[in-house]
C-alpha cells in the first residue's frame, strides 16, 4: 500500500439514529474511517451493529423523516457530502459511488427487463440514446462474466439465477464507472461456490477498473480473502480496526477475538468446544455511557463500567485501533 | 434426565440406513394438471448412521439435502427405496405406528422464526409432544418443561412467555427443547444455525454437543456451512443434485478429499487469514448447478468438473467404498 494515496472518502465522527415506537434507537455512533484510492476496506459485524446503516448514511438512503444523522463531515472526493444538495446528491449516487446488495432478488424491479434497468442510469447520467447504452450495457454484460449477453440483455430477473443475477446487479453498479463500490453482503444468499465467483470477480474487476471498495460482511472470512483493513463493529461503534494481518493475528478487542474464536476453523479442533460469546449484541436506546461489549467481556473491569473506551493506538502503530481498556497481550483464541 | 453414557460410535451400531432412497416431485401444468416432468430432488442415496454419531450432510442450494432428511421422518411419500430405522423399514409401517415413532425422530428447523407458533407460549410449544409419550397431569407437564428448558440453557422462569420475546439464538433454544421434550434417539438438525449471528451460532453447537454427549443423542447435521460441519461431525456425506458424491469420516474428507466436487467446495470455503488466504490458490467452479429435472448424463458433476474425461458423460460412476469407510462416485477416484 502507497502511503502516499490519497484519500478518496473520509469520515469523520458520523452518528444515525432513528426514531421507533419503542424509543430512539442509536445505531452508529460517532464512527470515523477512511478509504483511499484503489483499496479495499471490510466494516465487519453481526446484525443490527450498524454497518448497512452507516453506509445507508453516506449514500444519503435513509429516510429522512426518521432519521438523524450527524457527522464533522463526509468527505468524498474533497467535497463534503453532507452539504450536498438533492441533486448533487442524484449525480454522485450510482454514477461516482455505487452500491450492491445482499439479496439480488429484492434489488431487482422484477417487472422491468435487464435491459432497462442497466440502461436506465446509463441514460440518466451520460444522456446515451438507446442505441449507446444498449452497446454499453452488451459491454458490462460481458465484463461480469454473464454468457452470451445478448440473449440475456432482454430477459427479466426471475430468469436468472442467484449467482448470475448479482453479477447482472454488478453490472448495473459498474455501469457509471464508479470510484467506489460499496458491497453490502453480496454473497451472503449465495452458495459457497457461488461467493467464490463472484468474489473473484469483484476483485478481478477492481484492478482492471482501479476502484475503490467497501465490503460489508459478517464472515470474517470473506474478509481475510477481500479487505487489506478492516473496521469491526460493535453496537454501533467501531471497536477495532487495522491493517487484515494485524486484526487477524493479533486482535486486540474482546469481541473481535471472540468473533475469531467462535470460527470452527479449517483444520484441528475438531470435537472441541467453541468459544462462546455469551450473550446477545445489545439495541442501543443512549449512546453507551459504558463500554458497550461490557456485559459479555471476560476482560472486564472496574473502569469498563465507567467508561466508554475510544480508539486506543496499539502495538506503538498509528494504523492498529481498539477501543478497549485493557491491553491484551498476544491472546489466545487469536489462532485459527 | 441424567442417562449421562457417553456412546462412543460403535462400528456396527446402526440406528439409521437408507438404502437408495428416491424422492422425485412431479411438475404438474395445464388444466388437467398433466404431470409434465419430475423434480428429481433425491436420486438414489445410501448411506448409514451410526448410533451416537453425527453424521453431517452437506452441499449447495437445492442439492436435495433438506428433502433427504424430510424424506426419512415420511414427511414425504418416498418414491422409491427404504429407510430402516432400527432395523424397522420406515416406508413400510403403516401410519399410526408411523406416528408413534415418530417421537424417535425429532427435527430441528432452520428458521428459528417460522417454526414457532406465535399464538403459544413457550410451555404449550414445549409441551405438545408430551401428552402422547403419557405424560398425563398438567403439573407434571409443566415440571418436565422446566427441566427441558434448565436443560438447554434457558430460563424456567420465561416459561410463560411467547417466541417472539426471544432472541434467534434463544429461539432455537427452544426448538431443541421441543425436539427434545419425547426423548428422541435420532435429531435431523436441518441447518439450525444458519440464520444466527456468528457469535450465538458457537452458542448453539456448543450445546448440541453437550447434549449428545449427554443424552447419547444420534444427530443427522444437515448444513451448507462446511466447516461448521467439519467441527460437529464424526462422518460427513457431500450431495450434489441429488447424489451423494462423497461420503468419510470428516477428518479423512477435509485432509484428502477424492471427489472432485468435494475438493472445489473445500477450496471455496475462505479462510479467515488474510496471509493464508493471499497464497492459497483456489479452484473455481464454472457455471451453475444444472436443474433436477432434466440431469445431465453420465456422471451429474461432469459439466463443470475440471477433470472431466469422456467416460464420464456416457456413464454414472458407482458408488463405492475405496478404502474403510471413505465412499466416492467418480470414475477416477
Amino acid at each position: 500500500m502507497n502511503p502516499t494515496q490519497q484519500k478518496l472518502l473520509e469520515v469523520n465522527n458520523l452518528s444515525v439514529s432513528f426514531s421507533t415506537y419503542e424509543g430512539v434507537v442509536h445505531a452508529v455512533n460517532n464512527i470515523s474511517f477512511d478509504l483511499k484510492n484503489g483499496e479495499s476496506i471490510a466494516i465487519v459485524g453481526e446484525s443490527g451493529c450498524g454497518k448497512s446503516a452507516s453506509m445507508f448514511a453516506i449514500m444519503g438512503l435513509h429516510n429522512r423523516a426518521i432519521t438523524r444523522i450527524t457527522a464533522d463531515s463526509i468527505l468524498f472526493d474533497g467535497r463534503d457530502l453532507r452539504r450536498a444538495s438533492e441533486n448533487e446528491m442524484n449525480n454522485i449516487r450510482g454514477k461516482d459511488i455505487a452500491m450492491i446488495f445482499q439479496d439480488p432478488m429484492t434489488s431487482f424491479n422484477p417487472v422491468l427487463s435487464i435491459r432497462t434497468q442497466i440502461c436506465e442510469a446509463l441514460k440518466l447520467h451520460f444522456r446515451m440514446n438507446r442505441k449507446q447504452a444498449e452497446e454499453r450495457a452488451l459491454e458490462l454484460l460481458s465484463l461480469v462474466g454473464i454468457p452470451d449477453p445478448k440473449s440475456r440483455l432482454d430477459d427479466y430477473p426471475h430468469q436468472f439465477s442467484g449467482g448470475m443475477r448479482q453479477r447482472a446487479m454488478i453490472a448495473m453498479a459498474l455501469a457509471c464507472d464508479p470510484k467506489i463500490l460499496i458491497a453490502d453482503e453480496p454473497t451472503t444468499a449465495l452458495d459457497v461456490t457461488i461467493q467464490a465467483q463472484i468474489m473473484d470477480l469483484v476483485k478481478e474487476l477492481q484492478q482492471k477498473l482501479h476502484m475503490s471498495i467497501i465490503w460489508i460482511t459478517h464472515d470474517l472470512g470473506v474478509v481475510a480473502n477481500i479487505a487489506e483493513r478492516v473496521n469491526v463493529m460493535y453496537g454501533g461503534y467501531i471497536v477495532e480496526n487495522g491493517r487484515a494481518e494485524d486484526v487477524f493475528h493479533n486482535p486486540q478487542h474482546p469481541y473481535t477475538i471472540g468473533l475469531l474464536g467462535s470460527l470452527p476453523g479449517i483444520k484441528g479442533r475438531e470435537g472441541q468446544r467453541l468459544y462462546s460469546i455469551e450473550g446477545i449484541p445489545p439495541v442501543l436506546y443512549q449512546p453507551a455511557a459504558i463500554c458497550p461489549f461490557a456485559p459479555r467481556c471476560e476482560y472486564r473491569t472496574e473502569r469498563c463500567l465507567q467508561e466508554n473506551p475510544p480508539l486506543i493506538s496499539r502495538n506503538g502503530t498509528a494504523e492498529h485501533h481498539a477501543a478497549c481498556w485493557v491491553e491484551l497481550r498476544q491472546q489466545q483464541g487469536a489462532t485459527v | 434426565m441424567t442417562h449421562a453414557t457417553h456412546l462412543q460410535p460403535s462400528q456396527d451400531d446402526w440406528i439409521l440406513k437408507v438404502d437408495n432412497l428416491k424422492q422425485h416431485f412431479p411438475i404438474r401444468r395445464g388444466v388437467f394438471q398433466r404431470v409434465v416432468g419430475h423434480v428429481h430432488a433425491v436420486d438414489g442415496v445410501s448411506f448409514s448412521v451410526r448410533r451416537g454419531e453425527t453424521l453431517g450432510l452437506v452441499g449447495e442450494s437445492g442439492c436435495g439435502k433438506t428433502t433427504t432428511g424430510r424424506s426419512i421422518l415420511q414427511l414425504y411419500k418416498p418414491t422409491d427405496g427404504h429407510v430402516y430405522f432400527n432395523g424397522q423399514d420406515l416406508t413400510r409401517l403403516p401410519r399410526p405406528e408411523m406416528r408413534k415413532l415418530r417421537s424417535k425422530i425429532q427435527m430441528i428447523f432452520q428458521d428459528p422464526y417460522s417454526s414457532l407458533d406465535p399464538r403459544m407460549t413457550i410451555e404449550e410449544i414445549i409441551a405438545e409432544g408430551l401428552p402422547a409419550k403419557g405424560y398425563a397431569s398438567r403439573a407434571d407437564n409443566r415440571e418436565r418443561v422446566k427441566d427441558l428448558m434448565k436443560l438447554v440453557n434457558l430460563s424456567p422462569n420465561y416459561i410463560d412467555r411467547y417466541a417472539h420475546e426471544f432472541s434467534g439464538g434463544q429461539r432455537q433454544r427452544i426448538g431443541v427443547a421441543r425436539a427434545l421434550a419425547v426423548k428422541p434417539e435420532l435429531i435431523i438438525c436441518d441447518e439450525p444455525i444458519s440464520a444466527l449471528d456468528v457469535s450465538v451460532q458457537a452458542q448453539v453447537v456448543n450445546l448440541l454437543m453437550d447434549l449428545q454427549k449427554d443424552l447419547g443423542l444420534t444427530y443427522l447435521f444437515i448444513a451448507h456451512d462446511l466447516s461448521m460441519v467439519r467441527h460437529i461431525s464424526d462422518r460427513v456425506a457431500v450431495m450434489y443434485l441429488g447424489l451423494i458424491v462423497e461420503l468419510a469420516s470428516s477428518k479423512v474428507l477435509y485432509e484428502k478429499p477424492m471427489h472432485p466436487y468435494t475438493q472445489v467446495l473445500m477450496s471455496a470455503v475462505p479462510v479467515p487469514d488474510p496471509v493464508v488466504e493471499k497464497s492459497r490458490k483456489r479452484i473455481i467452479l464454472e457455471g451453475d448447478v444444472p436443474s433436477p429435472v432434466n440431469q445431465p448424463g453420465g456422471c451429474y458433476f461432469h459439466p463443470r468438473c475440471p477433470m472431466a474425461k469422456p467416460i464420464c458423460a456416457q456413464k454414472r460412476p458407482d458408488w463405492r467404498e475405496i478404502e474403510h469407510d471413505h465412499w466416492v462416485a467418480c470414475h477416477f477416484a
